[in-house]
C-alpha cells in the first residue's frame, strides 16, 4: 500500500527519518514497487534538498563580545551563590538544601523551646574579664601585635578609663604604646620608659583600665597567677587597672618591680603597697569586638 | 569554587552551542540587541538549572528549550500575542493543501535564497521548518524546544516547507524579472 504517499505530511516523515525502523522498511519496499509514489516522493526530496544546503551558509555570527560576555555573567552568578560546578550542581544544590532545612528546624524548635519554657533566655556571651583582657594583650604584644583601634575622644584618649592617666604613665615610668577600647574598657600595653633597664625588663605589660566605684586602695595590689603570668590589680580613684607580666619579671623581687621595675625593686622600704593573691582563674579566650 | 580561568562542567558542555544559540535567538527576536540579552538570558538559566540536565542527552536542544521559554516569557511580559493562527486552523490549512502535487522550484536557488525566504515564513512554522531542516533535530525535539505534541511540529514543517516554498518561488520570479527587464506580474506562489 503506497497511500501513505498521498499525504504530503507522511512524505515529510519518511523524508525525515522520522517512524520505526520496521514502519521505514516496508516504505522504502514500497516506494520500490510503485514509481507513482516513488515521483512524490522524490519531489519532496529535491526541494527538501535545496533548503537544507541553506544549513551550509554560515550563520548570523554574535558578537565577538558575546562568549566574553556570558563567561562573566556566569561567574558573577557562581559568585552569588548559584550552582556552578556543572555535573555536580545536583550535588551542591542538595547540601545547601539540607542546610536551610536544618537551620530552619533548628530554629523552630529552639522557638517553640523558648515559647513553652515561660523565660526569657539570657544572653550566653561571655562577660568581659579584664584580667583575661590583659593576658591576650600582653601575648599580642609579645607577637608585635598592639592594640590600635582607638577612637578620638574614646576611653583610651579621655575619661576615666584611658591609660593615660595611670600614675606611672603620667609619671613617665611607663609609655602607653596601643589601646584599644572594649566594653567601656581601655586595654592597651605599656612599656618602661628607663634608660636604664635591660631587655628583660622591658617586657611588655599587658594593661587594662575599666571604671570603678571611686574607692581608691592603692596600697592594695591583688594578683592572680595564670599560667607563667602575673596579673596585677589595683583600684586607683575612679579606675582600677590590670597589668599582666610575666612571672619571670618579678620573681625573686619586691613585686612592686612588675610596675615600677628595678628602681623601686632596689628599694623595697619604698614599696607601699600590700599584695595579696586572688582565687585561681580559669582560662578562657577573653572576649573581643 | 573553580578557579574563574578554568572553564566549569556548565561550561564545557554549553559554551560551544553559544552561536547556535545566538542564531536561534536571533530567528526569535529579528534584533542581534535582543537576541544577545536572550542568549546571556538563557545561559544563566541554564547554569542554575544544569543539576536537570541528563548527561549524554542534547545540550542544544536543551538549550533552545530554555531560550524558547525564556522568550515566551518575554513575550508575556510584554503582552504582545503571538501574530499566528490557532493551532486548529493550521491543522485545517496543512490538510486543505495535501492534495496539491509536489513541484520543483525553479532553477538557481541559492542557499542565501533560501535563508532569505524562510525570513518571509510567519514565525511557528518558520521554527519548525529551521528546527528540522536548518538545525536538524527530530520531530521529538522540536516538540520539546517549541512545546508542542509531534503532531503539532509535523504539521507545522509541512505548512512551513509550503510558506518557503512559495516565497522562494517568488523571490525566483522577481529575481528573473529583474534581469529580463519584464514588469512583474502578480504571484500566485504557484509556478
Amino acid at each position: 500500500m503506497t497511500d501513505w504517499t498521498t499525504n504530503p505530511l507522511e512524505r515529510a516523515r519518511y523524508l525525515d527519518g522520522e517512524g520505526a525502523p520496521d514502519e521505514r522498511a516496508v516504505r522504502a519496499a514500497d516506494l520500490l514497487r510503485d514509481t507513482a509514489a516513488r515521483a512524490r516522493v522524490d519531489a519532496d526530496a529535491r526541494f527538501l534538498a535545496v533548503v537544507r544546503r541553506a544549513a551550509t551558509v554560515v550563520a548570523p555570527a554574535p558578537s565577538d563580545l558575546l562568549a566574553a560576555r556570558v563567561r562573566r555573567a556566569l561567574s558573577a552568578d557562581r559568585a552569588a551563590g548559584f550552582p556552578s560546578t556543572g555535573a555536580g550542581d545536583a550535588r551542591r544544590t542538595r547540601p545547601r538544601l539540607v542546610t536551610i532545612a536544618a537551620t530552619f528546624a533548628a530554629f523552630a524548635v529552639g522557638t517553640a523551646l523558648w515559647a513553652t519554657s515561660g523565660r526569657v533566655t539570657t544572653s550566653t556571651a561571655v562577660p568581659f574579664d579584664p584580667r583575661l583582657a590583659a593576658i591576650e594583650a600582653y601575648r599580642d604584644a609579645k607577637v608585635g601585635v598592639l592594640p590600635v583601634d582607638a577612637l578620638p575622644g574614646g576611653t583610651c584618649e579621655d575619661g576615666t578609663s584611658s591609660p593615660h592617666r595611670f600614675p606611672l604613665v603620667t609619671s613617665g615610668e611607663v609609655s602607653v604604646e596601643g589601646c584599644r577600647e572594649q566594653d567601656g574598657a581601655s586595654v592597651a600595653v605599656l612599656r618602661r620608659t628607663d634608660a636604664g633597664a635591660d631587655a628583660s625588663a622591658r617586657n611588655e605589660t599587658g594593661f587594662v583600665v575599666v571604671p570603678a566605684d571611686g574607692k581608691s586602695a592603692a596600697t592594695d595590689v591583688g594578683f592572680t597567677r595564670v599560667d607563667g603570668l602575673m596579673v596585677f590589680d589595683v583600684s586607683i580613684g575612679r579606675a582600677k587597672y590590670y597589668l599582666a607580666t610575666p612571672y619571670v619579671a618579678v620573681a625573686g623581687t619586691p613585686m612592686c618591680a612588675a610596675c615600677h621595675g628595678p628602681a623601686r625593686a632596689d628599694h623595697p622600704e619604698r614599696n607601699p603597697h600590700r599584695f595579696f593573691e586572688r582565687a585561681p582563674l580559669v582560662l578562657t579566650p577573653a572576649p573581643r569586638k | 569554587m573553580p578557579d574563574a580561568a578554568e572553564p566549569t562542567e556548565f561550561e564545557r558542555t554549553t559554551l560551544p552551542f553559544l552561536p547556535d544559540c545566538y542564531a536561534f535567538a536571533l530567528s526569535l527576536t529579528r534584533n542581534a540587541t535582543d537576541a544577545e540579552d536572550l542568549v546571556q538570558e538563557t545561559f544563566l538559566r541554564a547554569q542554575r538549572s544544569f543539576d536537570q540536565f541528563e548527561p549524554g542527552t542534547h545540550a542544544k536542544a536543551w538549550l533552545f528549550t530554555i531560550l524558547r521559554r525564556l522568550q515566551i516569557d518575554r513575550h508575556r511580559r510584554a503582552k504582545v500575542r503571538p501574530a499566528y493562527q490557532p493551532e486548529e486552523e493550521m491543522e485545517v490549512l496543512a490538510v486543505a493543501r495535501s492534495e496539491e502535487p509536489a513541484a520543483d522550484l525553479p532553477p538557481g536557488v541559492e542557499p542565501g535564497d533560501v535563508r532569505a525566504a524562510l525570513d518571509e515564513v510567519p514565525d511557528p512554522f518558520r521554527l519548525a521548518v529551521r528546527l528540522r531542516d536548518i538545525d536538524g533535530f527530530p520531530y521529538q525535539e522540536i516538540g520539546r524546544i517549541l512545546g508542542v505534541p509531534p503532531g503539532t511540529v509535523m504539521s507545522r514543517i509541512h505548512r512551513g516547507r509550503e510558506s518557503l516554498k512559495q516565497a522562494l518561488v517568488l523571490r525566483m520570479e522577481r529575481r528573473a524579472a529583474g534581469r529580463t527587464g519584464r514588469p512583474r506580474g502578480p504571484a500566485t506562489g504557484r509556478p
